[in-house]
């Protein structure tokens, strides 16, 4: 070693560099814990793909997880559960984890990447059957699904130990069904194969990778820590103050006022549709074809929807890593759907096959079926939802965390 | 400069000045190396709507 000094000195430097990335990752840490509250009411999306606040917000007794799709954030308006419990009125705030275009199985690679921290703990899974309905395939397209892949999700899944070989293989065959996301992962790309194909080689292959990924992991990990920093660090003060205020909500009064704000946002048609989503209904609607014609179309596909294998697949995660979510769905937009040839018979066989898939798991769903001829739930035909739907949503929401779902 | 210069060529007549100056040099090349490799991503790229 005495003659040797370059190899002292990279030894030293590689030690200086993980002690100091080591010091960083603890002061990031405590960082992040005490803005986590004000994360939850700010629009995230740009560290959506990381893990840290995932994880952190579950750790928090007084902030519901929400993981949802377009329905949640596509149109903004005051009644967004993230909005709507911003004061945490009734002592919980709705931490909500969601893009536009996040499919099913981006949602299963973001909770198995939470592995053991879901364990015992309650979280919202929100869907709409938009995917299922109106997806090619009954599945989102490469175009949402590439943009809302994260390495890191991924890597977590792949490698978790938690969950059984199985359900990492089923996962893993449908990832490789969007081959964009692999093509400058080598290492991904190869654990995603043996996963998928399973047999005893495959299987060691698998396990020779397992420390690179871990070490892949772990560099990942420390980058999130950065980003979620840096985002931070960047709000102004005013965007970080979290005011807490108790007060009784008045369910009814509320679901009225966004139902006036709904009828007004939509006066220019019939079928509660924004106005300015109104365009493609209007296209829509000059070449009506007649009732009911739509159906076999509607019967045959709906059934055969990727969405129902992946939603399979993300409550086969959720129930090995023991976590208790709630389904959380949005109805089909009946009156508009049936305009469009989908007999409203039809159309809940969406609903039957939902049941068929997640209620063998045993977590409550929710499906707002009820709601489906009520032309102010939902701001367009893919359902995603309105001010007045949000507010039905808020109610199950407070239901949900206060035990009181029945 | 000069002194810097006339700093490091004393130092590195030493055995552990040569080691810290080393020390210096690797860990700036690390510095380096994070700062140009370092930054992940985890924004979603720009949502193309599907038309629903």
């Amino acid at each position: 070693m005495k003659k040797a000094p370059h190899l002292s000195a990279v030894l030293i430097a590689v030690f200086g560099a993980l002690l100091a990335t080591t010091l960083f990752v603890i002061y990031a840490s405590r960082f992040e814990q005490k803005y986590i509250h004000s994360v939850a009411q700010l629009d995230f999306h740009e560290v959506l793909k990381g893990q840290v606040l995932q994880r952190l917000a579950f750790k928090q007794d007084d902030l519901l997880v929400m993981y949802a799709s377009s329905e949640a954030v596509l149109i903004p308006s005051d009644y967004q559960a993230y909005k709507y419990f911003r004061n945490y009125p009734t002592d919980f705030m709705v931490f909500t984890v969601a893009n536009k275009g996040t499919s099913m199985l981006s949602m299963a690679q973001d909770l198995a990447a939470l592995g053991p921290d879901m364990r015992g703990k309650k979280f919202v899974v929100s869907f709409a059957p938009a995917t299922v309905t109106m997806g090619p395939g009954g599945a989102m397209n490469a175009d949402n699904y590439n943009p809302n892949f994260s390495e890191l999700h991924a890597l977590e899944l792949a490698f978790s130990s938690q969950l059984s070989w199985e359900t990492k293989g089923l996962a893993a065959t449908r990832m490789l069904d969007y081959p964009d996301t692999l093509v400058e992962r080598p290492l991904l790309k190869f654990t995603l194969q043996a996963l998928s194909s399973g047999s005893a080689l495959d299987k060691l292959k698998y396990y020779l990778a397992w420390p690179l990924a871990k070490l892949q992991i772990a560099i990942i990990s420390v980058q999130d820590h950065y980003a979620v920093w840096d985002f931070i660090r960047h709000q102004s003060t005013e965007k970080l103050k979290v005011t807490r205020a108790e007060r009784a909500i008045d369910w009814n009064a509320d679901i009225a006022k966004a139902e006036a704000e709904q009828k007004k946002r939509s006066d220019g048609n019939e079928y509660g549709v924004d106005n300015d989503r109104w365009k493609r209904g209007e296209e829509l609607m000059e070449n009506l074809p007649p009732p009911g014609s739509m159906d076999e179309r509607f019967k045959k596909n709906v059934p055969l929807a990727l969405e129902w294998r992946d939603m399979d697949i993300l409550l086969r995660i959720v129930k090995e890593l023991d976590g208790h979510p709630l389904m959380l769905g949005r109805p089909m937009n009946v009156k508009l759907w049936e305009a469009l040839g989908y007999s409203e018979e039809t159309q809940n066989l969406y609903y039957q096959i939902l049941h068929q898939v997640a209620d063998p798991y045993g977590y409550p769903i929710v499906d707002f079926h009820q709601h489906g001829r009520d032309q102010y739930f939902s701001a367009d035909m893919a359902s995603h939802s309105s001010p007045k739907g949000w507010m039905y949503i808020n109610e199950i929401l407070d239901a949900f965390y206060h035990n009181r779902l029945k | 400069m000069k002194s810097l210069m006339r700093f490091t060529i004393t130092a590195s007549n030493s055995y552990w000045g040569k080691v810290v100056l080393l020390t210096a040099y690797y860990f700036a090349i690390l510095v380096v190396l994070i700062l140009m490799y370092g930054k992940g991503n985890f924004e979603p790229a720009e949502f193309i709507y599907q038309g629903y």
